[in-house]
């Protein structure tokens, strides 16, 4: 999986399962912030994106660590979390 | 902001009755015995299947118990808060005259729903079955508020209060207010929750449960366990107590109520909606946090909400300066029947002059500054507890209660 | 309980979201004065293969999808709008004293919606098609929870459950926040919404007209009903003390105290039965409360058309009043029925109050009883006292007096 793939399903993601409305998810770009200096995703919609992922790219997280929403700061970095998860990374 | 209510003192009011239905068994005697014992009774559940969800122990109330609670036709909830009040109104001695114009106010989040659940499958699955639908009006927490009401024939003022996590301990602090106001003098207050899918699902669905049972305070707590139960209080005006020698368990000496207006399911860092609810509900006891020996958290487990309590309690008390374990580490935590759970802890914890324990603390959190009374119930002399209540949605209550012989 | 009717409160402030739209006190004014219905054939939800068909809906155009609302259920969005127009118009919109503000939501069914909306989720995909963002809205405080946030009202919140008379009841114990000093403004809030699997539900239980018995239609008092027709809505009203909304100038449209507050033992889910109704239950408590009955110009009734409910309503007030009585009239027939309904009552009591303008029950031919009087054209002038009344299934009873706003030198508080 590349990871525009992952980049395109996870904008969708957002409308389906965050309500984040379908214009403003395909117009965000890969380093856009997500979270509240951004988007204004918080806890709960990172909670709600992590089950929508787990269950779109068939893999489990462990949001335990304690850095877990770091990876929800972009698409950037949260499409290489989903590609680490897949084996698709190094 | 909410001003000092100039209350007479023959308004205080007092606890004269007391009922419980726990994971522990039937009745108050069940209840103290377990939780003084510090016996954590987390387990795996069995009441509907569990598979694929990462947590699957809880507080269950045993079939065996369940047995014994009355009409099987009638709701799980029903029959719990039947039992609890039938206990509460026992103890208490109240005659059909004082049932007749007493008030009620049970809280609860979750009502008949573990009935109309079973209806709502039947029915995706097309195994429609017409005697489910009696489910469906018992399914609401007024329902169970009304039963309890036909059956001890309640007349005065009814309500049935949805503060999520904080409905019963909220359900004690509006009785509290309508007895002092001289509205009644007799009010029923408590709460019930049973075990349902939605709640079991959901909260796995949060990821805020712990496999394992739940650890408040700990520095390796991961989450909540869920349990269930009822608890009735009977709550009276200490002039009407007084007048008919009734038993006084403890005297509701000040609540405070207050919404964070924060987040749906998340505190603030800071606490201070839980902060104001303390101070509120020490003002209108007309006590300061010196008074206030020891503190039954709302202590869920979670990383958050203990975090958050733990700063609240270091805002309002110090560091240091008050006893605190938390009821949710040996019983789970009960949703709307919690806050009156805990409640009933907190009297018996002063009557008996023994605090119960917070369980499964092996190592606690370094940055929790209060000393939880880890695994064994701690004896201590005390006059005046606090019990929180921290709901989803922002909703605090605290609660103040006084020893007896405090209540001078 | 002759304390109950000592505190009383003033309504500075109306909103409600409605079939009718999203207003204050002039919206509701209008609805008086045009008198005409918001049932209907409802379009938001197929009803083919019920019996029933009928009901008020809130149309979509009026809960548009907003951004700061990405994630309010509809009933949450309704009680937003509902409480937020009340805001404005007690003139406390963007003000400090939101922060100590309380507020009281009641409601009969929540927000089922979204519970029925999460399980499905389960059922379909198993634990990945549950939805953790939707979890906290299957709470009943779901809606006060949202509008807290929103408002940023940070007093005392509570939420009642209550079939019949939610609405009543979520005004009568904000009287009693305020009378406690717990919060010196509170906004109480009836809410409930019409959705297809409730609607579904109530018509398999015969609840809804026509229970196989003539024509569907809502005709409460009439020998006609069969049966209430269903609506939804959210009304709020913000409530503070006289010598508060006076000491920062708010517009003081009605006082507000309660009456009657209690229950007759009934099982859950049914009216309770005539015998047990104690016939000098609403005369005693107007005694208690210093109120002549002749003082009562006007009544409104929780009429939802159930023909036990309404000879148990009319029952209830001949009693109190006897022959003729007040003027009696309802909501209902424009609104639809739910269980909040009661503030959208004590909102239009309010209106009637400033106005005299009253619903007109135009479709009252054959009225059950010839010894009361039903509103049917225009109650002029504005009487001095409104009785608000209710009655639930399960057994709740309530009476609120909505009046008109006292002289300040005479007023006890």
């Amino acid at each position: 999986m590349t990871q525009d793939e992952v980049v395109t399903n996870l904008k969708r993601l957002l409308s389906e399962r965050v309500r984040v409305p379908v214009a403003r998810a395909q117009a965000l770009e890969l380093d856009t912030p997500l979270l509240k200096d951004g988007l204004g995703l918080d806890s709960l919609d990172c909670v709600e994106l992590t089950l929508g992922m787990e269950d779109e790219f068939g893999v489990v997280f462990d949001d335990s660590e304690e850095d877990w929403m770091h990876h929800f700061s972009c698409l950037g970095t949260l499409s290489q979390l989903v590609l680490l998860a897949k084996g698709e990374l190094a | 902001m909410s001003q000092r209510y100039a209350r007479h003192d023959d308004r205080r009011v007092v606890v004269t009755g007391l009922g419980v239905v726990s994971p522990y068994g039937r009745g108050c005697a069940a209840y103290w015995h377990g939780l003084s014992q510090g016996h954590c009774i987390l387990q795996p559940l069995t009441l509907f299947p569990t598979e694929g969800f990462r947590s699957a122990i809880g507080g269950q109330v045993s079939a065996s118990i369940t047995r014994t609670l009355g009409k099987a036709h009638r709701s799980r909830a029903t029959r719990f808060l039947l039992a609890a009040a039938e206990e509460a109104v026992s103890h208490a001695g109240l005659g059909a005259a004082e049932l007749a114009a007493a008030a009620v106010s049970i809280g609860g989040a979750g009502g008949g729903m573990l009935e109309a659940e079973a209806w709502y499958w039947a029915r995706y699955y097309q195994q429609q079955d017409k005697r489910l639908l009696v489910a469906l009006p018992a399914m609401t927490p007024a329902s169970q508020t009304a039963a309890l009401a036909c059956q001890l024939h309640l007349g005065g003022p009814r309500e049935s209060p949805i503060l999520a996590c904080s409905s019963s301990a909220a359900a004690i602090a509006t009785m509290a207010d309508l007895i002092e106001t001289g509205v009644v003098e007799v009010g029923l207050a408590g709460g019930v929750d049973t075990l349902t899918r939605l709640c079991f699902m959901g909260f796995n669905a949060l990821k805020l449960l712990d496999t394992q049972p739940c650890r408040p305070f700990a520095r390796d707590r991961r989450g909540m366990s869920l349990g269930e139960g009822a608890a009735v209080l009977v709550l009276e005006s200490w002039r009407h107590a007084a007048a008919r020698g009734a038993p006084i368990h403890a005297c509701v000496a000040g609540c405070g109520i207050s919404s964070d207006a924060f987040h749906p399911t998340a505190p603030p860092t800071d606490a201070e909606g839980a902060v104001r609810a303390m101070r509120e509900a020490l003002a209108r006891a007309q006590l300061t946090p010196a008074d206030v020996a020891y503190v039954n958290a709302h202590g869920t487990g979670t990383v958050q909400n203990d975090g958050a309590e733990a700063v609240a309690l270091e805002a309002v008390f110090g560091a240091g300066k008050v006893l605190v374990s938390a009821t949710k580490s040996l019983i789970g935590h009960t949703m709307g029947a919690a806050g009156a759970l805990e409640a009933v802890a907190t009297i018996l914890a002063l009557e008996a002059e023994l605090l119960p324990p917070t369980a499964n603390l092996h190592e606690p959190d370094p940055t929790v500054l209060f000393d939880c009374i880890p695994h064994r119930a701690r004896p201590c002399s005390l006059h005046c507890a606090m019990s929180n209540s921290f709901g989803f949605g922002g909703q605090n209550v605290s609660l103040i209660m006084l020893h007896p012989d405090a209540v001078g | 309980m002759a304390a109950l009717p000592a505190y009383r409160a003033v309504i500075t402030g109306i909103g409600c979201t409605s079939p009718f739209g999203v207003g204050g006190s002039a919206l509701v004014a209008s609805v008086l004065q045009a008198n005409t219905t918001a049932i209907r054939p409802l379009t938001g939800f197929a009803t083919d293969g019920l019996s029933s068909c009928l009901g008020a809906e809130i149309p979509a155009a009026c809960l548009p999808v907003t951004e700061e609302g990405r994630r309010w259920s509809r009933l949450s969005q309704m009680t937003v709008l509902a409480c937020r127009q009340a805001v404005v118009e007690a003139g406390l919109a963007g003000s400090d004293m939101l922060r100590h503000t309380g507020l009281v939501v009641g409601s009969e069914y929540g927000d089922l919606r979204s519970t029925e909306a999460f399980s499905l989720g389960f059922l379909r995909k198993g634990p990945l098609g549950l939805s953790p963002l939707l979890f906290p809205s299957t709470v009943m405080n779901t809606m006060a929870g949202t509008t807290s946030i929103a408002l940023g009202l940070k007093g005392p919140m509570l939420t009642l459950n209550q079939p019949g008379v939610a609405g009543e009841l979520a005004i009568m114990r904000a009287l009693m926040l305020l009378h406690a000093g717990r919060a010196p403004v509170v906004i109480a809030c009836g809410v409930d919404e019409l959705f297809p699997l409730l609607y579904e539900t109530l018509v398999q239980l015969q609840v809804p007209s026509p229970r196989e018995r003539g024509d569907e239609a809502c005709r409460p008092f009439d020998q006609r009903h069969n049966g209430p027709v269903l609506g939804e809505g959210a009304t709020a009203v913000v409530l503070e003390s006289p010598a508060h909304a006076r000491a920062r100038g708010a517009p003081i449209l009605a006082e507000v105290r309660s009456l009657y507050w209690g229950g007759i033992p009934t099982p859950p889910g049914r009216y309770p039965a005539l015998r047990h109704v104690p016939p000098q239950l609403l005369s005693q408590a107007l005694r208690e409360a210093g109120v002549c009955p002749e003082d009562i110009g006007l009544a409104y009734l929780a009429a939802c058309g159930d023909p036990q409910h309404d000879a148990l309503e009319l029952a209830c007030t001949a009693t109190a009043f006897g022959s003729p009585g007040p003027w009696l009239t309802s909501v209902t027939h424009l609104t639809g029925d739910y269980g909040s309904l009661g503030a959208f009552r004590v909102a239009a009591a309010t209106v009637t109050i400033g106005t005299g303008r009253a619903p007109v029950l135009d479709y009252l031919c054959q009225p059950m009883r010839a010894d009361v009087r039903f509103v049917v054209q225009p109650v002029a002038p504005p009487p001095p006292v409104v009785l608000v009344h209710g009655l639930a299934r399960g057994g709740m009873h309530t009476a609120l007096l909505v009046e008109r706003p006292r002289d300040p030198d005479n007023g006890v508080e």
